[in-house]
């Protein structure tokens, strides 16, 4: 698969998936690992604490996280709805495969969620960019 | 396409049943939809990952909001390890607080009919799964032992799912509920002998590493394999640590695999991933040679009886040395055993610490380093030292024989 440097990353602007939840906008926050809100965030803080995490110290907080894939356990269910209502969880998630544990919190938290792309998202959305994920249609756009 | 309901389910959803069955319902319509479920299905028994530790004070603020609401749960439905020790937290720096919320919270699950067994091992103790029997379980090591060495179908159900299952008595049909998903689809042959729990952990971590993927089944080829079911479980619970494996095939050992090609659903796949020791230890993480650890901790799973028998029989009448800790994580029905038979106060004598209902790493993790000063830890459980990784320890893998030696000498095992 060809990456976002061989091609040019402006060439793909946008992937189709499988989406649940509202249409939002905002910055990306990319990581090239799984996650797991027990493994890897500081749940008190909201950001990522585990050593060598490619955003460790950083939070994403009100931005769409993307990840490889989910890891581990049943905690990442609760924790995002407990996120949410101290401010600190993401505004959507985004990943090549969900399990269900992260579409389970997703829904309590009425969080949008998008995966099952035709693309790897990580290959092709950069921390930072501007996204818009519309769950009806699965779209992921970078703007 | 629209997941259908009876009328029941429909009454449900609709609210004609109170409020806490459409709260249940209804997350499972949107969770099954997702995922392209036609049908719910009745389940058996429920686990409930239930703990203020990770569900916070809005998790705690639903569970009041359900029994308030008048919440019963309608199928046996137990708690899955809780973040307390009750009685013994706060000496290790838990602040009576959490304590308390727990209680408050836990006092509000067997107000809605729980079975309080707080138990990531519930089957080996309380509730043992049966080959085909459909279970909305939410310890994702559980689930893994229930569809890989019982047979049984679950999903992992997380949190507010496990609870929702357990208010409904249903759970939408996708994933492991369904033939089709469980068959394998990579197969990894195993070169080398496996040797105690810590090998099929060290097993587990390195397969959930190779999948990670919740949907991909993995076949485990072992030449002359006879794990016992406590092996089993600690391969189950790192492939799913690592992995988010929740079904696998051990093929010669586990029931849906008499034959790899059994556990395929056909031919094999042409290309078996080959194991061997060097990638079992590149599995889970070393401590430097010079290191002592300052923990032995045996946990995640909980420890059945007969692995605390056999840390008992490796400390035969030493104790654990000065400087260094042994701590032990099981649930209450394994503990009131020990104590029934005298077993718990031989390993007080010995300097070995017990901790019931809870697993090290859920028992505020970073409180705890700090109150006993401890930096390295070593376990013979590859999902702890990962976990505890997490958390800021130099975690490191040994035998459940090396870790005794290293807690009663008090030197580092790992060359």
């Amino acid at each position: 698969m060809s990456t976002p440097e061989s091609m040019g990353h402006s060439s793909l602007r946008q992937l189709q998936g499988v989406g649940f939840g509202p249409s939002v906008e905002g910055e990306a926050i990319v990581s090239r690992q799984g996650f797991n809100a027990r493994y890897d965030l500081d749940r008190d803080q909201g950001v990522f604490s585990r050593p060598g995490h490619d955003h460790f110290g950083l939070s994403p907080a009100g931005k769409i996280y993307i990840f490889t894939t989910p890891k581990g356990g049943i905690a990442t269910s609760w924790a995002l709805l407990d996120l949410q209502q101290r401010g600190l969880a993401p505004l959507a998630l985004v990943c090549q495969r969900a399990n269900p544990v992260v579409i389970q919190g997703a829904v309590l938290a009425g969080m949008a969620l998008l995966d099952r792309f035709d693309q790897d998202p990580v290959q092709f959305v950069r921390t930072g960019d501007r996204v818009r994920l519309t769950p009806a249609t699965g779209l992921l756009q970078i703007l | 396409m629209a997941l259908a309901l009876d009328a029941e389910q429909q009454a449900m959803r609709d609210g004609r049943l109170g409020e806490p069955l459409r709260w249940a319902i209804e997350q499972q319509v949107r969770v099954g939809e997702f995922f392209g479920a036609q049908r719910l299905v009745a389940v058996d028994s429920a686990l409930i990952g239930a703990e203020v530790g990770i569900m916070g004070e809005a998790g705690l603020r639903q569970i009041e909001a359900l029994a308030q609401a008048g919440a019963r749960f309608r199928i046996p439905t137990i708690t899955a390890a809780c973040s307390v020790d009750f009685e013994r937290a706060t000496r290790y720096g838990v602040s009576q607080s959490q304590v308390d919320m727990e209680h408050h919270l836990h006092r509000l699950l067997r107000d809605m009919g729980c079975i309080d067994s707080a138990t990531c091992i519930n089957y080996q103790t309380v509730s043992p799964p049966r080959f085909r029997q459909h279970l909305a379980w939410g310890d994702t090591g559980a689930v893994a032992f229930a569809n890989g060495v019982a047979g049984a179908r679950s999903n992992y159900e997380g949190g507010p799912a496990s609870i929702a299952a357990a208010l409904t008595g249903l759970v939408p049909a996708y994933g492991f509920h369904l033939d089709a998903q469980r068959k394998a689809s990579r197969v990894f042959e195993v070169l080398t002998p496996l040797c105690g729990t810590a090998d099929w952990s060290a097993l587990g971590a390195w397969v959930g590493t190779q999948v990670a993927d919740y949907w991909t089944v993995p076949a485990v080829v072992v030449p002359q394999a006879n794990p016992g079911i406590d092996d089993l479980k600690h391969f189950a619970a790192a492939a799913a640590s690592f992995g988010s494996v929740a079904m696998f095939h051990v093929v010669g050992c586990t029931p849906e695999a008499p034959t790899l090609q059994d556990a395929c659903g056909g031919p094999p796949p042409a290309r078996r991933e080959q194991v061997d020791r060097a990638d079992l230890l590149r599995a889970f993480p070393l401590l430097s040679p010079d290191c002592k650890p300052d923990l032995v901790v045996f946990s995640a799973p909980q420890l059945s009886i007969p692995e605390v028998m056999r840390i008992i029989a490796c400390l035969g009448s030493r104790k654990v040395a000065p400087g260094t800790r042994m701590i032990i994580t099981t649930n209450a029905q394994v503990q009131g055993e020990l104590q029934r038979t005298g077993l718990l106060s031989q390993l007080e004598d010995a300097g070995v610490e017990l901790l019931a209902g809870t697993c090290f790493y859920v028992m505020a993790p970073a409180i705890v380093k700090r109150t006993l000063g401890a930096h390295s830890v070593l376990t013979p459980s590859t999902k702890l030292a990962n976990i505890l990784r997490g958390a800021g320890y130099e975690a490191a893998l040994a035998s459940v024989e090396d870790c005794v030696e290293a807690a009663v000498r008090a030197q580092e095992v790992i060359a």
